[in-house]
Parts: structure tokens; C-alpha cells; sequence
């Protein structure tokens, strides 16, 4: 069973140099072409090597401890810490999960409060000390259930009917291959893979709401084995206007988790 | 399950934005070895933000590269942390924007000069005079016998236009809006005014009798409620009044947009179900977080709506406002004056163009831009613009201000009686008969 990155993964893409700094930004490139900062050597190989999407999607799984490891998990509770760069807002946050797919996220942001998000496997709400309370609707929702599957970071090719592989290109030191999976009734996300350890080190995709479209890059770091599974303790989200870095400092499998915690309260 | 999504809905609410003329401050941070490289790295920062940033890519027809080229060997050049953010300032005032500002937060300002210490009045700028417009209840300004319309001519043996001069001549080569202008004025004088506790302001008055009067107040320590700091967003006073006027109208007044109000304003709000209607006093609110506004106006709608949009160079944002259960359905009047800026701009333009308020007092400050608070190396927090506004209707609120449907101006002879003309004018409008 392997953390939820879903939460994270979920976004996408199309991030423009001009907005988020030139050095992040990767030059987009083909199957049969390395990238410019690729050392040559290492490239060629690459290109010799190209896997299928298929076959990048099962490493990953692999890497993460394997399905099997995965389905042994059956709930999930974490804690950890937040930080808004660059207004310099920092927090605390709990979550507990439940297969298939219930949740609920508590944060605590200093200055602001208690934000919490819930899903019962049907209804998706949110509560927080500024806009009162209100259900997800539409894609908001698709978003919703997409990223709460339990399952979801071994199940990809199935929530993302076309995932077409992109060539690689560098994420930081890394070189990556890349996916552009398309799940259904809802826009692409790129995703990331470390050539070497199958990894996702990097998703970019487009968080949906209401209040509009937000282009996000998701960077994933030091990942560790909990109960056979590999996780991201660390994730960096940048997006045009802000960047939030989540750090875990606790995860707990098979805790038992009461039914009711995932039910919209009633305010 | 880590729910980061929900996070970046709810951070894409808290861009803060409030009014951007701060308190004047005068903090020297002592010179160290590196003191120079510190200030050019903190010239490089706030440089390469608007660079990257700026939500116009053509900078409102700047050129922003040759912007670097003239103020870089200015801030080099510099031998003390204020003498750079007073050059960064002069640069982003460049853009002729509101909300763009480097500043020493409150802190470290304090022992420069503080705004701690307060005699207890507000002011307003009225036919070119600085009239009170506010005397609090137990203040050492009431104890000592200042009343409301007397206008101020002196403070600490300085005229007005004295005190004034810096920043009229500072005004020569900016465009802005004269709401904005009075605003800037209103500020000076009242930091004058106010400062360290237990010293005296000195003020000379046009009496009730336009007699020159002369007062002595003590300075007191200022005890109000406080807001918890948000990132870098300074802690900030909390006011907030409520209460029932005659002919059964709900009466809602707040300084600023920060998270202790929005509990008041929803009980407040939750109170008056029975009133006739409600007015929500925002003159001289200078804005706070962005998100407050969508979340009162939630409690006065019944279909999900938008306040308006803001636009970055990479997306855009609406202000959606999500209906609470139990919202208000009775005639809402958001009283405004040249002071409301930002987020009441935004509150106000929103409610106005979906057509659940209506706009009763002066044209807003037209300082409307959404920000974020930074941090430099030099320490300074470093205020700047990361998306435009428009109202509901497409409209630049920046630089323009929202437009009252009933205008209505105070006066000092009001004040002197004790009246409120614009808020006599709110309460018409919520009682007169359709």
C-alpha cells in the first residue's frame, strides 16, 4: 500500500517559461531524441532503451513495492507539516484514508485555521473558516475521486485510458522518462519517471475548482519504505503564483478508521 | 490520503490584499561586511520578480530592462538598508500600481517609530482640510475634549501642508487617482499623530467655533485586539461593530479583512435574519485577505456567483462566492469612501454588479491588485502584485475605483453636529419603499 500521491500527482501541466523561471523548465522532446542536457552517452542508451508506457507504468509499480505489497493496505492515516513559499505561511496537517477510496485531510494553518476535506466515496466537501462549507461538483469532482483511488499509483493505466510516452527529459539531476496519461473526462497530466529507479519524481497537471484552472508542477523527493512500500516524504508544489512544500513526518497503515470520520458534517 | 489539492484551492483564496500605502518608517539596520552584498542580492530579488511575475507581461508599456539599467547603480550605490528600499520603491513605483511596496515589518519598525502609541481618532481628508471623523469612546483624544469635525491645522507645531510637503512632491510624478492621494495624506497624518506610548501628540484644532484650539494628548498604548500574523502578512488591529440601528437595520462596521473578522461578521450576520436590511460599513477599510470577501458575501447569496476575476500571466481566477445555508436575503448597502480599497473594493464591485448590493457613499481608492507579502535578504517584507481584477462586468477596478450608485459625501459641519451623512443616506435606501 503506498501513499496517495494521487493528491499530488494530479496535476498538469503546460507551464509557461515566463511565468515559473526559466530553470525549471524542461525543453519538450521525442522518443528518438535526447534532451539537450543529457550527457550523450547516457542518452543514446536511454534512446536504445526506450521503454513502452506499459513497461514504465509496471517499474513504477515495482519500484513503489509492487501491487501486491499495495493491496495488503487497506486504510491510512499521516502527519506532517506544510509551507507556503513565498508568503511564508506554515501549518500542520492529519489525513486518513480508506480503501477504495475515503478521505479526509485536516489542516491547520497558522494565522488562518482549520481546513478540512472529506470524501465518502460519493460526496466531496470541504470546510474551511473562509468560504463556509460547499460540495464538489463536476470535474471538480472527477478531480476529486480520480486522486482518492487508494489504489491509485498502481492502478494508473487503467485511470488513465491514453497514456502516451514522451521521450525523457531532466528532472533536477535525473534524467526521466515521460508519460502524458489522459484520464478520462478530464485534462492530461505529464508524468515524470526516474530512468533509474522507476520512480515519479515529477507531475505536472491542472488542479480544477471553481475559482478556475491552476497549472501545477508537483516535485516528489525522499521516498521511503513503510510496511513494503516506497512513499514521498517530501513534495513540492509550484504553481504560477505560489509554491507548497509538504513534508510527512508520519504515516500509519491498517489503522482502523470509523466509517463516520469521512461523512460531511453537518454545520 | 494527502489532500494537497485542497490546499492549493484554498491558497489561491489568500492572496492578500491590502491597501499598500504603509506607515512611514525610518529603520537603519546596522552595517555588517556583507551588508552590500545583502542589498544587491535584495535589488536582484525584488528585480527579477516583477521580471518573472508581473501578471502584464509588457509592464504597462515599462521597460523594465532599462528600469534595471537606471535604478541598479542607484541601489549599488547605497550605504544603508533604507537608503535601498527607498530606491526599490521609487523603482516599482515605476509601474504606477497600487500594492507594491518594500517596507520593515512592524517589528523592527518599532523601535524607529512606532505606531503603538495612540491617542484614540480617525481622520478625514475634506475640502482640503484634515477633519476627525472618529473620536473613540474613553480615548485620551475624548478625555481631553477632541470632537468630531474639528479639523487639524498643526501637529507637534507643523502645519499640514508642512508635514504633507514630501509626499505632495512625491505625488508630482505619479498618477493617481485623488481617492488614493487622500489616502496616502489620511496615513501621514495619522502616523504623525500617533507614536511611541507615553509621549504626547501635540495638535492645534479649528474648533466647533473655527477657533484655532491647542491639545496636548497622551499617547496610550494600543490595546485592541490583534489578528495572528499570516506568513508575512503583519499582524493587524482587529475593529469590528455591530449593531441595530432605528427602523430595524442591521448595522456591520470592520477595519480590515483579516481571519478574526470573518467569525464576527458570520455571527453578526447570522443575528440579524429579522432586519430590514443590513449595511456593511467599509469606509476606510484598506482591504486584508481576498478570500474573506467571497466568504461574507456567501452569507447573502443563494446561487454560487463571482466577486470578479483576477488574471496572472499563467491562469486565471474568479472569486467564486459559495452560498451558506441560512444565507441573507433582505437589502444589503455597502457604504464606501475614498479609504476603501482592495478587498472592499472588491467585496463592494462584486455585490454591486451581481446585483445584491447597492454602493452608497464615495468612489473607492482604485487600489485593487492582488499581492503577496515576501521576505529580501535585507530583511524587508517586500509587497507585490501577482494578478490584475476585474469586477464582475470585465471592469479595471484598479486605478479607477468602484463607482457608488448613490453618491453621497461627508461633510465637516456633519461631523461638527454630530451627524453622518453618508450614513444617513444608507439607511434611506434601505427604507424607502420600492
Amino acid at each position: 500500500m503506498k501513499l496517495k500521491l494521487s493528491i499530488l500527482l494530479t496535476l498538469i501541466f503546460s507551464i509557461s517559461a515566463t511565468a515559473f523561471g526559466q530553470k525549471e523548465v524542461v525543453k519538450p522532446t521525442t522518443q528518438t531524441k535526447p534532451t539537450a542536457d543529457a550527457k550523450p552517452a547516457d542518452a543514446k542508451a536511454i534512446v536504445a532503451k526506450m521503454p513502452t508506457a506499459q513497461e514504465i507504468l509496471t517499474k513504477y509499480a515495482q519500484a513503489l513495492g509492487g501491487k501486491t505489497a499495495h493491496e495488503k493496505i487497506k486504510s491510512r492515516t499521516m502527519k506532517g507539516t506544510m509551507e507556503i513559499v513565498p508568503m511564508g505561511i506554515k501549518g500542520s496537517f492529519e489525513s486518513y484514508a480508506v480503501a477504495p477510496n475515503k478521505s479526509l485531510t485536516k489542516s491547520t494553518l497558522a494565522g488562518i485555521g482549520e481546513l478540512v476535506e472529506g470524501f465518502d466515496g460519493q460526496t466531496a466537501w470541504t470546510v474551511n473558516p473562509l468560504q463556509g462549507n460547499r460540495d464538489k461538483q463536476g470535474e471538480e469532482l472527477a478531480q476529486t475521486k480520480l486522486i482518492n483511488n487508494f489504489y491509485r499509483e498502481v492502478n494508473l493505466a487503467q485511470l488513465y485510458p491514453k497514456m502516451e510516452q514522451k521521450g525523457t527529459e531532466k528532472v533536477g539531476e535525473a534524467n526521466a522518462y515521460v508519460l502524458v496519461g489522459t484520464p478520462e473526462s478530464l485534462t492530461p497530466e505529464t508524468f515524470y519517471f526516474d530512468t533509474k529507479s522507476g520512480l515519479l519524481v515529477r507531475q505536472d497537471a491542472t488542479f480544477i475548482s471553481p475559482e478556475g484552472k491552476t497549472p501545477t508542477k508537483t516535485f516528489f523527493e525522499d521516498f521511503r519504505e513503510v510496511d513494503g512500500v516506497k512513499l514521498p516524504f517530501k513534495m513540492r508544489t509550484v504553481m504560477p503564483q505560489f509554491e507548497i512544500v509538504v513534508t510527512i513526518t508520519e504515516i500509519k497503515n491498517n489503522v482502523a478508521i470509523e466509517d463516520s470520520k469521512f461523512t460531511k458534517p453537518k454545520i | 490520503m494527502l489532500k494537497k489539492v485542497f490546499l492549493l484551492h484554498f491558497f489561491i483564496l489568500l492572496c492578500f490584499l491590502s491597501a499598500n500605502a504603509q506607515a512611514p518608517v525610518a529603520a537603519q539596520k546596522t552595517v555588517t561586511p556583507d551588508a552590500s552584498d545583502i542589498r544587491q542580492q535584495s535589488f536582484e530579488k525584488v528585480w527579477n520578480t516583477i521580471n518573472e511575475k508581473h501578471f502584464d507581461p509588457t509592464f504597462g508599456g515599462v521597460d523594465w530592462q532599462k528600469t534595471r539599467e537606471n535604478y541598479e547603480p542607484l541601489a549599488l550605490a547605497t550605504k544603508s538598508d533604507a537608503e535601498l528600499h527607498a530606491i526599490l520603491n521609487k523603482m516599482l513605483r515605476e509601474l504606477k500600481l497600487s500594492h507594491f511596496a518594500v517596507f520593515m515589518p512592524p517589528a523592527e519598525t518599532k523601535t524607529a517609530k512606532s505606531s503603538a502609541g495612540v491617542i484614540g481618532i480617525e481622520l478625514k481628508m475634506l475640502d482640503n482640510l484634515a477633519v476627525i471623523s472618529q473620536v473613540q469612546i474613553g480615548s485620551t483624544a475624548a478625555q481631553s475634549g477632541l470632537e468630531t469635525g474639528f479639523a487639524v491645522r498643526k501637529i507637534g507645531g507643523k502645519t499640514i501642508a508642512g508635514l504633507l510637503t514630501p509626499l505632495e512632491k512625491s505625488f508630482s510624478n505619479r498618477t493617481l487617482p485623488e481617492a488614493q492621494k487622500k489616502l496616502y495624506r489620511e496615513r501621514i497624518l495619522l502616523a504623525y499623530i500617533n507614536g511611541d506610548a507615553g509621549t504626547q501628540a501635540k495638535i492645534e484644532v479649528l474648533n466647533g467655533k473655527n477657533q484655532p484650539q491647542v491639545f496636548n494628548i497622551a499617547r496610550v498604548e494600543h490595546k485592541s485586539e490583534m489578528s495572528l500574523a499570516v506568513g508575512n502578512f503583519p499582524a493587524q488591529e482587529v475593529i469590528f461593530e455591530t449593531k441595530r440601528l432605528p427602523n430595524n437595520i442591521g448595522y456591520i462596521r470592520f477595519n480590515m479583512w483579516v481571519m478574526p473578522q470573518m467569525s464576527k461578521i458570520r455571527e453578526a450576520v447570522r443575528s440579524m435574519k429579522d432586519v430590514d436590511g443590513i449595511i456593511f460599513d467599509v469606509r476606510g477599510n484598506p482591504g486584508g485577505i481576498g478570500g474573506i470577501a467571497t466568504g461574507v458575501a456567501g452569507l447573502l447569496v443563494k446561487e454560487q456567483s463571482s466577486l470578479g476575476t483576477m488574471k496572472s500571466r499563467a491562469n486565471e481566477t474568479k472569486f467564486i462566492v459559495y452560498p451558506q445555508s441560512g444565507a441573507y436575503d433582505g437589502k444589503v448597502v455597502v457604504l464606501t469612501d475614498y479609504g476603501s480599497a482592495s478587498t472592499s473594493e472588491i467585496f463592494a464591485a462584486g455585490l454591486q454588479e451581481i446585483g445584491r448590493a447597492t454602493i452608497v457613499g464615495e468612489t473607492t481608492a482604485g487600489a485593487v491588485l492582488p499581492s503577496v507579502f515576501d521576505r529580501l535578504p535585507t530583511g524587508a517584507t517586500f509587497q507585490y502584485v501577482i494578478a490584475d481584477y476585474k469586477s464582475p462586468k470585465s471592469i479595471l477596478i484598479e486605478n479607477r475605483g468602484v463607482i457608488p450608485d448613490i453618491e453621497s459625501k461627508q461633510t465637516r459641519q456633519a461631523l461638527l453636529e454630530g451627524r453622518d451623512l453618508q450614513l444617513e443616506k444608507a439607511i434611506e435606501q434601505i427604507t424607502k419603499k420600492n
